[in-house]
């Protein structure tokens, strides 16, 4: 079998096209639930913070 | 970063950084689910993104490259063949389906190390100095990453040489 030369690569691979992000995406990025998503970002490390603080304290 | 900048990067990229993630997983909700992380992440983390060392594209590409990897790894077989250096593609069987779809089977067939870089240079057009940068690999290796990608493809998609003959002829 010849192989395919770099032209007949290109055109191939152009024939696989991807599809457009979809709507639903912007949806969640910038609903109420992107701040919550915010919220819960930096909410970890104050729990973990005054629980520690906490066992501290008994100790 | 105020909404609306952080609203205008999501205009301009969502797009790239969805195609690339698809290109890279073939599927649809790993794509938006690598997207939505991605802008996340840019959002969490503003000034980990230094113009100095290079575009905004390329950064988003390399935390959407890293998440994709990620999903690669958990999956232990895949995880194997990351590089897969020695993965010798063959021939695929071209009867009876559609050109776009055996091209996706190919490009999904590489091993992800040279599936990245091949997507990142033929789809998004990155150079190769923004490939290295987006893959944190050597511009050497991501050269010989792509060479073996093309090579490889060569081989999996002989059979369609005889469509794209024919469909240059028309």
């Amino acid at each position: 079998m010849e192989p395919l030369s770099d032209y007949e690569l290109e055109q191939l691979l152009n024939v696989w096209v991807a599809p457009d992000a979809p709507q639903s995406l912007e949806r969640k990025l910038f609903s109420g639930r992107l701040r919550w998503w915010q919220w819960l970002f930096g909410r970890p490390l104050l729990v973990s913070h005054r629980r520690r603080s906490k066992r501290l304290r008994k100790v | 970063m105020i909404e609306s900048d952080f609203k205008a990067v999501f205009e301009e990229y969502r797009d790239t950084i969805y195609h690339f993630a698809w290109r890279m997983t073939n599927s649809q909700d790993k794509a938006e689910d690598i997207t939505q992380d991605v802008f996340l992440s840019l959002l969490s983390h503003p000034a980990r993104f230094d113009a100095t060392r290079g575009q905004m594209r390329s950064f988003l590409l390399g935390i959407a490259r890293n998440l994709a990897l990620k999903r690669f790894r958990k999956d232990k077989n895949r995880w194997n063949a990351l590089e897969g250096e020695d993965f010798v593609a063959q021939p695929v069987d071209i009867a009876g389906r559609e050109t776009a779809d055996i091209v996706g089977a190919a490009v999904q067939a590489l091993p992800p190390f040279q599936r990245e870089v091949l997507v990142l240079a033929q789809y998004e057009g990155l150079s190769l100095e923004e490939i290295a940068r987006s893959v944190e690999a050597e511009v050497g290796t991501v050269k010989s990453r792509l060479h073996r990608a093309r090579e490889n493809l060569r081989r999996m998609l002989g059979p369609l040489k005889e469509r794209v003959e024919r469909s240059s002829r028309l």
